[in-house]
């Protein structure tokens, strides 16, 4: 009798070291989870960035081999129709005194979400649009999705880029200000010139948003 | 007996009042007069000179050497009038005999002048030198011109005033390039800036046939002794400003521009946003040249529903196609349409009244001298305003969440370690 409580606790404490170091584990990996998830979100962007640097026209954009004859309408046979592979980075952004380095998709892309990605508001302008303004928002603070956590470093004269298409475009910081947070910010931009419009929160202030205004050097 | 002294002195008190009342009423009668007077006395204002009638494109021109020949004929500056003659009815506004003439002026010094039909020159008809339009907007007859010191006797025939707009004109056509033939010499200048003969008072009054009562005075030229009524600034003073203008291109000598003030808002139920408070300068080189009369607004196509232009009290401006100077507006977007980007680019197009110089060419002739003269025209000029907005979903820190994340991390990790060491340590000491 005496012989089986003793297996039965032996059992029972095996158990319980079992279960303990299960939590270790679970600890560990949820304690360092926002950095495991940086790290692989890091070394995949690096790879799509890679990736994007060098095969931009044959796999960003591809050819679609036409039907013959559909309608009258339809272009002819040996025409090129392109579509823009939204899986695909369409830009990387660049700054270079946050160390920041991310790319960003199409504002069409499912991608293209605040909460995973620099994101790109639907509407604004390409950066070899004349004039036109290339708007980008990500999160402020520190958790994961937080791209543009350090913006606040960021003074008038500070530099940015973003290649696009093969191209490198600079930018150079012009105007900072803060807007309340209602949804909706508006530009306040030379309309004149290239620009870049970046968007995050304020730092500790949960009432208000910060404009950065770059124009193309 | 007493009841008669009352009455008399009632009635007398009533005349009495009667008095004051009088007087006062007279006093302040004067005391409006007075500020009146001193009001518009402190007013300047260039006279302008009633043209009825916008010359047509055509029209017969007579040359007149009276104002050459009462001119010192024998003191090298003697200038031949054209005067364009144009049919009118009835005997008001200078018409006689069904013909009215109008002053018009010469771009050709060294030509020989005729007396014939003159049309709008059919290779290039329109003169658009600001200075140059400037200095006729500025001279006679556009404007009447006056002596600075009060003279007698009537100065009807104007013919100093033609003498000295015509003479400017080709010092500046000379001065500018715009004549490159000019045959105006340095003399020639000279004399109509600072000629002795110009001084002499004796020598206006026989220019003027109406015998006008002109001081000799040696101490100011013809240029200078004339001004533009109502103002103080004299025909020499306009021939300065027409020179700095003559590089001033004319597509910039007037226009306008959108101007804001304030900041962007949002309605206090946030359903609407409100651009900065806008206005529509006036960017002119010169009142005489162009006055902004109105303005339009067009909001383009493709801009968030119900986007619409309010007033200052933030009432619905219906008609955007007539605006008077001075309106403050605002543009007003509602903020649920804001989808995605928008730059809300309003087109503005101020309404000026200008002048257009228009140049003449005798019709079927040899090479005669061209003319000048103004005509008035209602002229837009567009200006752009953009108003960008876009959506900006909430970026808030996400820090609260990692946070959370870090916490419940570490329970669980203290949990395993206590039930770890707990059961490790139980194990070692029953051994």
């Amino acid at each position: 009798m005496p012989k089986m409580q003793k297996s039965k606790n032996n059992i029972k404490k095996s158990h319980l070291l079992l279960l303990g170091s299960l939590l270790i584990f679970v600890g560990i990996v949820t304690f360092s989870w926002r950095y495991l998830v940086k790290l692989k979100n890091e070394v995949f962007s690096e790879m799509k960035i890679a990736m994007m640097d060098v095969d931009v026209n044959e796999e960003i954009i591809r050819e679609v081999p036409i039907v013959e004859n559909l309608t009258p309408e339809e272009p002819q046979q040996g025409e090129k129709q392109y579509y823009i592979d939204y899986d695909k980075y369409l830009g990387v952004l660049e700054i270079p005194k946050i160390g920041l380095k991310r790319g960003f998709y199409n504002s069409d892309s499912k991608y293209n979400n605040l909460d995973w990605n620099v994101c790109m508001v639907k509407g604004s302008a390409l950066p070899d649009v004349v004039n036109g303004n290339l708007i980008l928002m990500s999160h402020s603070g520190n958790g994961y999705g937080a791209y543009f956590a350090y913006l606040y470093r960021l003074n008038i004269g500070d530099e940015a880029s973003v290649t696009y298409n093969k191209q490198r475009y600079n930018y150079k910081i012009v105007n900072i200000y803060t807007v309340p947070k209602k949804g909706v910010v508006s530009i306040v931009r030379n309309y004149s010139k290239t620009t870049l419009t970046l968007i995050t929160c304020t730092k500790n202030d949960d009432t208000s948003q910060t404009v950065y205004i770059a124009e193309l050097v | 007996m007493e009841k008669i002294y009352m009455e008399n002195n009632n009635h007398n008190r009533k005349k009495k009042i009667d008095g004051v009342s009088i007087l006062a009423f007279f006093v302040a009668i004067l005391a409006v007069v007075s500020l009146v007077a001193v009001g518009f006395n402190q007013i300047t204002f260039a006279t302008k000179t009633v043209q009825e009638n916008q010359l047509p494109d055509n029209f017969d021109v007579k040359t007149e050497t009276e104002v050459a020949n009462k001119l010192l004929s024998n003191k090298s500056f003697p200038i031949m009038m054209h005067f364009a003659e144009i049919s009118c009815e009835g005997d008001a506004n200078g018409c006689q005999a069904g013909k009215k003439t109008f002053p018009i002026y010469c771009l050709e010094r060294q030509k020989d002048t005729v007396d014939t039909k003159y049309e709008l020159n059919a290779d290039d008809s329109s003169i658009t030198d600001v200075g140059l339009i400037y200095l006729m907007a500025n001279l006679y007859p556009e404007v009447e011109m006056e002596p600075i010191e009060a003279i007698e006797g009537d100065n009807a025939d104007h013919k100093v005033e033609m003498w000295i707009s015509q003479a400017l004109i080709w010092v500046y056509l000379k001065e500018t390039g715009l004549d490159p033939t000019s045959a105006l010499s340095e003399t020639d200048k000279q004399n109509v800036f600072q000629s002795a003969f110009i001084k002499y008072g004796q020598n206006i009054n026989e220019m003027n046939s109406d015998k006008v009562g002109y001081t000799n005075d040696e101490s100011k030229y013809l240029v200078d002794y004339y001004k533009i009524k109502g103002t103080n600034m004299t025909a020499h003073q306009v021939y300065d400003k027409a020179m700095e203008l003559h590089n001033v291109p004319y597509e910039s000598a007037y226009g306008v521009s959108v101007v804001e003030d304030g900041d962007v808002t949002i309605s206090q139920d946030e359903k609407y946003y409100f651009s900065k408070k806008l206005s529509v300068l006036e960017n002119t080189s010169d009142k005489s040249i162009a006055e902004l009369k109105s303005f339009s607004i067009t909001l383009p196509e493709g801009i968030p529903d119900d986007t619409e232009i309010v007033d200052e009290q933030f009432h619905t401006i219906e008609d955007l196609s007539n605006l008077a100077p001075g309106t403050k507006f605002y543009i007003k977007v509602p903020v649920d349409s804001i989808e995605e980007a928008v730059d809300i680019k309003l087109d503005v197009v101020g309404n000026f009244d200008t002048l257009s110089a228009r140049r003449f060419s005798a019709v079927n002739e040899g090479d005669f001298q061209q003319l000048t003269t103004l005509k008035n025209v209602t002229n837009g000029r567009p200006a752009e305003y953009d108003f960008e907005l876009t959506p900006a979903p909430d970026t808030a820190s996400k820090s609260s969440m990692a946070q959370t994340m870090y916490f419940i991390g570490l329970i669980v990790l203290l949990c395993g370690v206590g039930i770890v060491y707990a059961n490790a340590k139980n194990a070692k000491v029953k051994e």
